[in-house]
C-alpha cells in the first residue's frame, strides 16, 4: 500500500517536473525573444540618443543621490569621490550614516571637514532619530546626516526626508557609477513624463579596469566563482529586465531612480524587510493599480535602461554567494506573501496576472522543484519507475536550453555593449554559460531553497559579504 | 532501440545547436568588435583631418588637406557624419581657438559644405539615422534645410519629430517650431523640460514665438487641436522662458495672473518674479496674500530681488504663514534681501523654529 502509494508519488513528480521544466523553457526563451526585439530596437535608435545633448543643460530634473551607509569605513570617501564625478548638471548626494559601529562617521567628517549644522527636515516618513547633519560650503552638494540605526530602508527614507529635488537615486556605498549613467537615467524622466522609476544595470566589477567609476578595460576575473556571476547577471538583466518592460518587479537596490513624491506617497521604504528595492517596486505597482475603475488609475511607467551602469564586486567566495542568494530569496518571499493578493488579480494586469505567477512559480518554488528533481529522480531510476532514456532526453533537453539560454546572455550582452569585450572573453564567458549547468547552478539552487526553509530565521537578519576596492587587482 | 537512437540524436542536436549558438556568438563579437574599431579609426581620421587643416603652414597645403578631407567624407554617410560631428566639437569650442584658426575653421566649414550633403544623406537612411542627421543639420544653423526639418516633423516616428523640432529651434525657424509644438499639444509622454530644452536652444526671437503661439488659439471646433493641451502649452513656455526675464511680455503675465487658470497664474507669478522690477510689484504682493500657498510661495524671490521696505515688510509679514515651505523660503529670502538685518535678528528671536533655522542656515550657507 505504502510503496504504491511512493510509486504514484514518484511517478506525479516526474510528470510534474517534465511540465515544469517545459513551461519554465518557453517561459525562458520567450523572455530571450522579447529582450532580443528590444535590444536590437534600441541600439538602432541608439544614434538618435540625446542624452548627452543634456550635460550642460539646466532642464534636466535634478536628482538627490542618497547613500545609505552602514559600517563602509573602507568604501564611502571613495564612492563619494567618484559621485561628485558624475556627468550631470544638478544632483547632491546625501550619505546618511545609520549608526555604524566602525570609523565610517570619523571618516566623513575628517575627510570633508564637515560641520554640523542645524537644518529642519521635513519628516514625511518617519525615521530613526537624526543625530546631527553635517556640511561643508567647500562641497556644497553634499550633505552628510548621522541617525541611530534603523536599517537599510530607514536610511534611505531619512534621504528621501532631507532630499531637496524632485529625484532620488538609491545607490550603495560599495558600487560605483559610470559617468553618464544619470544622464541615461535622468532623459528617460524627460522622454516619458509618466516614468516613476528608472533602473539601470548592474554590472559585475571582479576582473575588469573599474576607475572612478568609469569602465576602461573589461577582463575575465580570476576565479571561477566571479566568471559564472557575470555570465549569470547578464542572464538575469538582459533578460529578466529587459522583457518584462511596465510590470517589472524589481529595480536594482545598488542603482535606481525614483520619483521622490510617488515614494513619499506610498510612505517610503518598508523597514522590516530585507528585499526593500523589491517591495518598494511592488508596492508602487500595488497602490497604482488598486483602484476600482481603469480610468481612475494614474498611468505610470517602470523603466529599465541597460545602458545606465553600475559597477559592483560580486562575492569573491562561496560561503559569501550561498548567503547574497538566500538572502535574495527570503527578501523574494516576504515581498509575494506580503502581496500575494495581488497574484492571479486581473485588477493588477500585467503585474498582477503574469509577473506575480510567474516569480511565485519559477523565481521562488523553482528551487525547491529542482531540488526535490535531483532527488527524487534518481531514486525513481532505481526504483525502475523511471526509464533511463526517457531520463537521459529530459536531462539533455534541460541542459541543452539552459546552456543555450545562458549563452543567449552573453549573446545579448554582445548586442548592448558593442565590442566592449573582446571575441576570446566573449568564447570564454559562453562557455561558462554551459559549464554553469554543472555544479555551480545546484549550489546555488540549494542557497535559494535554503532561504525558503530558513525565512523566519534569516528574514531580520544583515548578510556581510567581504568586498576588495576598486582599485586592487 | 527507438529510444536509445533518439537519445543519441538529441544529444547529437543538442551539441550542435549550442555549436551553431558558440558560432553566431563569435561572428558577432567578431563583427562588434570591428565595428566598434572602424568607428574608433572613423572618428580619429575625420578628427585628424581637421586637425591637419586648421594646422595647414600654408594656403596650398591647406588646399591640398581641405581636398583630402572633403574626398575622405565622401566614402561613406558614416564618415561624412563623423566629419560634421568634428566640425561641430570644433565649433562648440571656438572660443578657445585663436582668431585666425576661427577664420580658417570657417573658411573649411564654408568649402566642406556639408548642408546639402546631409540632405542628400536623409533620403538613404533609417529614421533613427535621418534623427541624427537632423541634430547635425541644426548644429550648423542650416537654414536651406528648413523646408526638408519641416517635412520630418510631419513623420509618424516620434524620435525623428523630437530631433527635427529641437534642430529647427537651434535654427531658429519660427514658423516651424511653432508647427511643432502644436503638434506636441497631443505628445502627453513628453516631460514640459524637453520645451524648456527646446526654448532655452531657440536662437530666434523668443517674443515672437510666443506672442504668435498664444495668438494661434485653436478653434473650437478644431478635430486636432484640444483647447485645455493647448493652455498646458502655454504654461510650459511660460515657464520655459521665465529666466530669460523678458520684459516684453510683462503683458502676457500680467493678464494670465489676473486670469482664472491655476496653473498659468503661478507660471506668470513665477515669470514676473522672476523679472523682479518695481512695476510689478503691486501684483507680487497681491498674490502674497493668495489662497493658493504655490502663488505664495512663486512671489518671493521677486519681492527678494526688488528689496525696497515694502518688499522686505511683506516678506517678513509671510514668514508666519500658515505653510511652514513658505515661512522657511521668505526666511531665506529675508536674509538675503535685508543688507540691515533689521528683520532677520527679530526672526531668529521668534517662536517660529522653520523660519529661524532657516535663517540660521542660509548665514551659515552665506
Amino acid at each position: 500500500m505504502i510503496m504504491s502509494f511512493i510509486r504514484k508519488f514518484i511517478l506525479g513528480f516526474n510528470y510534474f517536473c517534465m511540465a515544469y521544466t517545459l513551461l519554465l523553457t518557453f517561459v525562458y526563451v520567450l523572455q530571450f525573444v522579447i529582450a532580443m526585439i528590444k535590444i536590437k530596437r534600441d541600439r538602432k535608435e541608439e544614434i538618435s540618443d540625446d542624452s548627452s545633448r543634456y550635460e550642460d543643460s539646466d532642464n534636466l530634473i535634478p536628482i538627490t543621490l542618497i547613500i545609505p551607509a552602514y559600517n563602509e569605513q573602507e568604501h564611502i570617501v571613495h564612492n563619494v569621490l567618484s559621485l561628485m564625478k558624475l556627468n550631470y548638471p544638478v544632483f547632491e548626494i546625501i550619505v546618511v550614516n545609520d549608526g555604524s559601529k566602525d570609523n565610517t562617521h570619523k571618516e566623513m567628517v575628517e575627510y570633508f571637514d564637515l560641520k554640523q549644522i542645524e537644518k529642519s527636515i521635513k519628516v514625511a516618513i518617519p525615521t530613526q532619530e537624526i543625530q546631527g547633519v553635517y556640511y561643508n560650503k567647500n562641497y556644497p552638494n553634499l550633505l552628510y546626516i548621522d541617525k541611530l540605526n534603523g536599517g537599510k530602508s530607514d536610511a534611505l527614507n531619512c534621504g528621501i526626508n532631507a532630499s531637496s529635488y524632485p529625484l532620488f537615486a538609491c545607490l550603495d556605498a560599495d558600487s560605483r557609477i559610470e559617468r553618464d549613467s544619470l544622464l541615461k537615467l535622468g532623459n528617460i524622466f524627460l522622454k516619458d513624463s509618466s516614468t516613476i522609476v528608472a533602473g539601470g544595470f548592474v554590472r559585475i566589477a571582479n576582473g575588469s579596469v573599474v576607475e572612478d567609476g568609469e569602465w576602461r578595460e573589461f577582463k575575465i576575473p580570476k576565479k571561477m566563482i566571479e566568471r559564472f556571476q557575470i555570465v549569470e547577471y547578464f542572464r538575469s538583466f538582459l533578460y529578466g529586465r529587459v522583457s518584462w518592460g511596465n510590470a517589472l518587479l524589481i529595480v536594482s537596490g545598488a542603482f535606481g531612480v525614483f520619483l521622490k513624491d510617488e515614494i513619499i506617497k506610498i510612505g517610503g521604504y518598508k523597514t522590516n524587510t530585507i528585499g526593500e528595492d523589491m517591495e518598494i517596486i511592488v508596492r508602487l505597482h500595488h497602490e497604482l493599480r488598486k483602484m476600482k475603475h481603469k480610468k481612475d488609475r494614474k498611468k505610470y511607467s517602470i523603466k529599465f535602461c541597460p545602458d545606465a551602469v553600475c559597477w559592483t564586486q560580486g562575492p569573491m567566495s562561496m560561503d559569501d554567494l550561498r548567503n547574497q542568494r538566500r538572502r535574495w530569496q527570503v527578501g523574494l518571499l516576504d515581498t509575494l506573501i506580503h502581496h500575494a493578493g495581488m497574484t492571479l488579480n486581473p485588477k493588477y494586469g500585467t503585474v498582477g496576472m503574469l509577473s506575480f505567477p510567474y516569480n511565485w512559480l519559477f523565481e521562488l518554488l523553482g528551487a525547491v522543484v529542482e531540488l526535490l528533481g535531483y532527488f527524487i529522480i534518481p531514486f525513481s531510476l532505481l526504483l525502475g519507475e523511471l526509464n533511463i532514456y526517457f531520463f537521459l532526453i529530459y536531462l539533455l533537453i534541460t541542459v541543452t536550453v539552459g546552456s543555450m539560454l545562458s549563452i543567449g546572455g552573453v549573446l545579448l550582452e554582445q548586442y548592448t555593449r558593442k565590442g566592449r569585450m573582446a571575441p576570446h572573453q566573449t568564447m570564454t564567458l559562453a562557455c561558462y554559460a554551459i559549464l554553469e549547468n554543472f555544479g555551480f547552478r545546484q549550489i546555488l539552487v540549494l542557497s535559494r531553497a535554503q532561504g525558503i526553509f530558513k525565512f523566519k530565521k534569516l528574514k531580520n537578519s544583515w548578510g556581510n559579504i567581504k568586498r576588495k576596492s576598486f582599485n586592487e587587482d | 532501440m527507438t529510444s536509445e537512437l533518439f537519445a543519441i540524436i538529441l544529444l547529437i542536436s543538442g551539441i550542435v545547436l549550442i555549436l551553431l549558438e558558440m558560432l553566431w556568438l563569435y561572428v558577432l563579437s567578431q563583427h562588434q568588435e570591428e565595428y566598434l574599431s572602424r568607428r574608433n579609426d572613423e572618428t580619429k581620421t575625420a578628427n585628424a583631418l581637421l586637425d591637419a587643416v586648421l594646422g595647414s603652414p600654408s594656403p596650398h597645403a591647406r588646399e591640398s588637406e581641405m581636398r583630402n578631407l572633403e574626398k575622405t567624407a565622401a566614402q561613406s554617410n558614416e564618415m561624412l557624419l563623423c566629419m560634421v560631428a568634428a566640425f561641430t566639437r570644433y565649433n562648440k569650442n571656438r572660443d578657445k581657438l585663436s582668431d585666425e584658426r576661427k577664420h580658417v575653421l570657417d573658411e573649411a566649414l564654408l568649402r566642406f559644405d556639408p548642408v546639402p550633403k546631409l540632405i542628400a544623406a536623409m533620403k538613404h537612411e533609417n529614421k533613427y539615422t535621418q534623427a541624427y542627421i537632423c541634430r547635425c543639420l541644426g548644429d550648423l544653423k542650416a537654414k536651406d534645410a528648413v523646408p526638408e526639418l519641416r517635412d520630418c516633423l510631419k513623420s509618424k516616428n516620434q524620435t525623428l519629430r523630437y530631433n527635427a523640432g529641437m534642430a529647427l529651434s537651434a535654427i531658429g525657424d519660427e514658423e516651424g517650431v511653432l508647427q511643432f509644438l502644436m503638434l506636441c499639444e497631443n505628445e502627453k509622454d513628453y516631460s514640459p523640460r524637453i520645451f524648456y530644452e527646446l526654448i532655452s536652444k531657440y536662437s530666434g526671437n523668443k517674443v515672437s514665438l510666443i506672442r504668435n503661439y498664444f495668438a494661434n488659439e485653436p478653434d473650437e471646433n478644431s478635430p486636432y487641436r484640444n483647447p485645455d493641451l493647448y493652455d498646458q502649452m502655454r504654461v510650459t513656455l511660460i515657464h520655459a522662458v521665465r529666466n530669460d526675464r523678458l520684459t516684453e511680455l510683462k503683458d502676457i503675465y500680467i493678464e494670465g495672473f489676473l486670469g482664472k487658470l491655476p496653473q498659468l497664474r503661478l507660471a506668470c507669478v513665477k515669470a514676473m518674479s522672476a523679472i523682479g522690477t518695481m512695476d510689478l510689484k503691486k501684483y507680487l504682493i497681491i498674490a502674497t496674500r493668495d489662497k493658493d500657498w504655490l502663488i505664495r510661495l512663486a512671489a518671493i524671490p521677486g519681492l527678494e530681488k526688488i528689496g525696497d521696505t515694502d518688499s522686505l515688510e511683506t516678506l517678513a509679514k509671510i514668514t508666519t504663514d500658515e505653510q511652514w515651505w513658505i515661512r522657511r523660503r521668505a526666511a531665506e529670502a529675508l536674509v538675503r534681501a535685508d543688507v540691515k538685518m533689521l528683520y532677520v535678528e527679530k526672526i531668529i528671536q521668534e517662536y517660529d523654529r522653520f523660519a529661524a533655522d532657516a535663517v540660521k542656515e542660509v548665514l551659515y550657507k552665506m
